[in-house]
C-alpha cells in the first residue's frame, strides 16, 4: 500500500493528512499556525508521524503542500506538489461529493466561492485586499468578547434576537458591535449578529449575480461553526453540506494532487528539528529588483522564492 | 546645462531616448534616462501622491521625483484620455509646491489634446535652433520605430510558446531592446525587421494543445511588467500563448481610427465608449471568445473608472458565453502571493475545463 501526505498551511492553522491509495484520511491533525509558519509544520509533521503507523511512513510516495506558506514549507521538507488552495479544495471536495456545484470557503483570512460543473471547477473567486469576512474576524470579535472561538456556536443556539451588525467592513462591524454591546445586546445576540454578519458579507461580495445550485458543499475553518452554518441555512433556504472533515478538505485534496503528480518514488516524511532562518531583500543582481525570500537551513542557503532568474543566489 | 528627464512605461522608455537623442543639442542638453520602475520609486510616488489617485500617478511621479533626485531640471510628460489627462498638472503641482523641486516641467498635452504648435514650441525649449523639418523628420522616424518594435515584440509574445530554444529568443529580444536605443535610420528598421522575423521564423516549431489567454484591462499595467507583478513573463515563462492588444503604438496611432469598429463589433453590449480603453477591454475580450482563446485576465489599477466601467459588462460576457474571465486589481501592493495563487488557479481552471 501507498501513502501521500497533503499539509495545508493556512493563515490561521495548519493542516495535514496522510492517505492511503484509497483516498481514506488515515491520519490527520489541525493545529493553530499562530504567525509562525514553520514552527507550526514542525508541531504538524511530528504529530502526524507520532499517529501514523511505521507501515505507513515507509510508504510514503508523494508531499503536496498549499495554503499561503506553500511555497516556503514545500521547499523545507522537500514537497513534491506544490498547488494554490483554490484548485486544493476543489480537487478535495470533488473527491468526496462528485456531484458537488458549489464549494463555499472561508478560512481564516480569505473566502472563496468555487462553482462546479460535472466535477470541473468553471468560476470561482475569492475575496481582495480585505480581511473582513474571514476567520479572522470571527477569532478577533470573540477575544474581545472573552471567549474561545471554538465556543461562539454554542451562544448562536441561545439567541432570540440576533444584533443587527454591519457586514461590509470589519473596522465598521466592530464599532456596530462595541454600540449594540453599550447599549445592553446579550453577549449571545452580539455573537448570533456576528454569524449573520459573516453570511451577509459572502453573500454580498459572491453571491450576488451567481447562481448558487445543489449541492451546496461548506468547508473551511469557519465551518467548524454551527452558528455561521445556521446562518448560511436561513439565508439561502438550501441544505448546506458540512463534511465531518470540512476542515481538512485543503489537506486531502492537496494529497490526492500529489498522488495525482507522484513519480512513484519513496519519500520521507520529516522536518528537521534545526533552525530555519528567513531573509527578505531586494536583489540587486539585474533590473527586475525581485523581492527575494532565502531561506536558510542553520546557516547554509537552501531556497529562494520570489526570484525571476538565479543571479540572485550568487548575488547576496 | 540642460537634464532632461521623462517618466517610464516599460520599455517604451528607449524610444523617448532615441527620439530626443536626435533632436536636442548635445553641448547644452544630457539625457537622464529614467529608471526601469521598482520598489523604490513606488514608494517615492506613493509618499507623495494622494492616496486615493490611480496606480499609475504614483508610478509616474515616483519616477520623476527619483530622476529629479539625480539631477534632472526638465520633465516630459504627457497626458489624456482619462483622468491620466490631468496627470501633467497634478504633478507639476506636487512636484513643484507640496516639494519645492526648481526645473522646467513640459507638459505636451494641453488638457486632454494634444496641440501640435504649442508642443513644438515647448520641444524648442531643448534645443532652440531645431528645426521644423528635422523635428517632423525625427518624429516620423519615431512612429517608425514604434511601429516595428511593437509590432516584432507583439509577434514575438504571440509565438513565443512555439519556440523552444528560449537562449536564441532571449538574445533576439535583447537585439531589439538595444535597437530601440540605438537605431539609426528607416532603413535600418526595415532591415531590421526582415531579419528579425526570418530568424523567429525558424525557431518556430507548431504545437496543439497550448493554452491561449488574452490579457486586457488598463494600459499602464499592461505594459509595465513592473505594474502587473510580471504577470504577461510569468505566463510566457509556463508556456502559454499569450495575446495583448494594447501598445503605444495602437494608443497613440490607430485607437482613433479604430474605435468606430470596436464599438459597432460590440455593439451587442455597448451603445457609446466607456472611457479610456473600456471600450477596447470589452471588444478584444469578444474578439479573444471568436478566436478560441480559453480565457481572458482582465487587469486594472485601483481606481480605474474607464476599466470599472468595463468591468460589470465583462462579467455579462463572461455568462453569456460561459467564457471564463479573471479580474484583478493592483495597488501598490508589497506581496506578489495573493496575485499568484489567484492566476495560478485560473491556469487550473482553464486547463480542467479544456480536458
Amino acid at each position: 500500500m501507498r501513502y501521500y501526505v497533503g499539509i495545508d498551511i493556512g493563515s490561521i492553522s495548519t493542516k495535514g493528512v496522510v492517505i492511503d491509495e484509497n483516498n481514506n484520511i488515515v491520519a490527520s491533525d489541525y493545529i493553530w499556525t499562530n504567525a509562525s509558519p514553520i514552527d507550526a509544520s514542525k508541531r504538524l509533521i511530528n504529530s502526524l508521524i507520532k499517529k501514523s503507523k511505521k507501515e505507513w511512513l515507509e510508504n510514503i510516495y508523494a508531499i503536496g503542500t498549499t495554503g499561503s506558506a506553500r511555497k516556503l514549507i514545500g521547499k523545507i521538507i522537500g514537497a513534491t506538489s506544490i498547488k494554490n488552495e483554490i484548485t486544493a479544495h476543489a480537487v478535495g471536495t470533488i473527491s468526496k461529493y462528485p456531484d458537488v456545484s458549489t464549494i463555499i470557503e472561508i478560512g481564516g483570512q480569505d473566502s472563496k466561492i468555487i462553482i462546479i460543473k460535472n466535477s470541473v471547477v468553471i468560476d470561482y473567486a475569492m475575496n481582495t485586499l480585505c480581511a473582513a469576512g474571514t476567520g479572522a474576524f470571527l477569532s478577533s470579535q470573540a477575544k474581545r468578547l472573552g471567549i474561545e472561538v471554538e465556543q461562539m456556536q454554542n451562544y448562536y443556539e441561545k439567541s432570540n434576537n440576533p444584533a443587527k451588525i454591519a457586514a461590509r467592513c470589519t473596522v465598521f462591524a466592530e464599532s456596530d458591535m462595541i454600540h449594540k454591546a453599550q447599549i445592553g445586546y446579550k453577549k449571545e445576540d452580539l455573537i448570533a449578529g456576528l454569524c449573520n454578519a459573516i453570511v451577509e458579507n459572502y453573500t454580498n461580495n459572491f453571491i450576488r449575480g451567481r447562481r448558487i445550485e445543489d449541492k451546496i458543499v461548506f468547508q473551511g475553518g469557519v465551518s467548524r461553526n454551527n452558528g455561521v452554518v445556521e446562518s448560511f441555512k436561513s439565508k439561502l433556504n438550501k441544505d448546506i453540506h458540512v463534511d465531518k472533515d470540512s476542515h481538512l478538505l485543503g489537506a486531502l485534496g492537496i494529497a490526492l494532487i500529489a498522488k495525482s503528480e507522484s513519480r512513484g518514488e519513496r519519500i520521507s516524511l520529516n522536518i528537521k528539528d534545526i533552525e530555519y532562518r528567513i531573509r527578505e531583500k531586494e536583489c540587486k543582481g539585474c533590473s527586475n529588483n525581485c523581492e527575494v525570500v532565502y531561506i536558510y537551513e542553520d546557516e547554509e542557503l537552501l531556497d529562494t522564492i520570489g526570484n525571476r532568474c538565479e543571479n540572485c543566489k550568487s548575488n547576496i | 546645462m540642460i537634464v532632461v528627464s521623462y517618466p517610464n512605461i516599460g520599455e517604451y522608455e528607449r524610444i523617448v531616448y532615441n527620439f530626443l537623442n536626435k533632436i536636442i543639442d548635445n553641448s547644452n542638453c544630457k539625457i537622464l534616462r529614467p529608471e526601469k520602475n521598482n520598489k523604490k520609486i513606488l514608494e517615492l510616488g506613493e509618499e507623495n501622491s494622494p492616496t486615493n489617485v490611480c496606480t499609475p500617478f504614483k508610478y509616474t511621479l515616483g519616477s520623476m521625483i527619483n530622476s529629479l533626485n539625480k539631477g534632472a531640471n526638465v520633465i516630459i510628460q504627457i497626458g489624456g484620455g482619462c483622468r491620466f489627462g490631468y496627470y501633467a498638472q497634478i504633478q507639476e503641482k506636487i512636484l513643484k509646491k507640496d516639494m519645492g523641486y526648481k526645473f522646467e516641467f513640459i507638459n505636451l498635452y494641453n488638457g486632454n489634446k494634444l496641440e501640435f504648435f504649442t508642443a513644438v514650441k515647448k520641444v524648442k525649449m531643448l534645443n532652440p535652433r531645431l528645426s521644423l523639418q528635422k523635428l517632423l523628420k525625427e518624429i516620423y522616424f519615431t512612429i517608425k520605430l514604434l511601429r516595428f518594435s511593437d509590432n516584432i515584440l507583439t509577434y514575438i509574445r504571440e509565438n513565443e510558446c512555439y519556440i523552444e530554444d528560449k537562449e536564441k529568443l532571449q538574445s533576439i529580444k535583447n537585439n531589439i531592446l538595444n535597437d530601440m536605443l540605438k537605431i539609426k535610420n528607416i532603413s535600418e528598421i526595415n532591415l531590421k525587421r526582415k531579419e528579425c522575423e526570418e530568424e523567429i521564423d525558424t525557431l518556430i516549431v507548431e504545437k496543439d494543445d497550448v493554452l491561449k489567454i488574452g490579457i486586457v484591462g488598463e494600459l499602464y499595467s499592461l505594459m509595465d511588467p513592473f505594474s502587473s507583478s510580471f504577470l504577461e513573463n510569468d505566463l510566457l515563462k509556463k508556456g502559454y500563448k499569450i495575446k495583448r492588444y494594447t501598445t503605444a503604438s495602437y494608443l497613440l496611432l490607430d485607437k482613433n481610427k479604430s474605435e468606430k469598429k470596436l464599438l459597432k463589433d460590440s455593439k451587442q453590449y455597448l451603445k457609446y465608449k466607456i472611457g479610456a480603453d473600456g471600450t477596447e477591454s470589452v471588444a478584444h475580450t469578444l474578439e479573444l471568445i471568436d478566436e478560441g482563446y480559453d480565457g481572458v485576465i482582465h487587469i486594472k489599477p485601483f481606481g480605474c473608472t474607464p476599466e470599472i466601467n468595463a468591468m460589470p459588462i465583462l462579467k455579462k460576457i463572461s455568462d453569456d458565453y460561459s467564457f471564463p474571465i479573471m479580474f484583478y486589481t493592483f495597488d501598490t501592493l508589497n506581496s506578489d502571493t495573493g496575485f499568484q495563487t489567484r492566476v495560478e488557479a485560473f491556469i487550473d481552471m482553464l486547463e480542467m475545463r479544456k480536458k
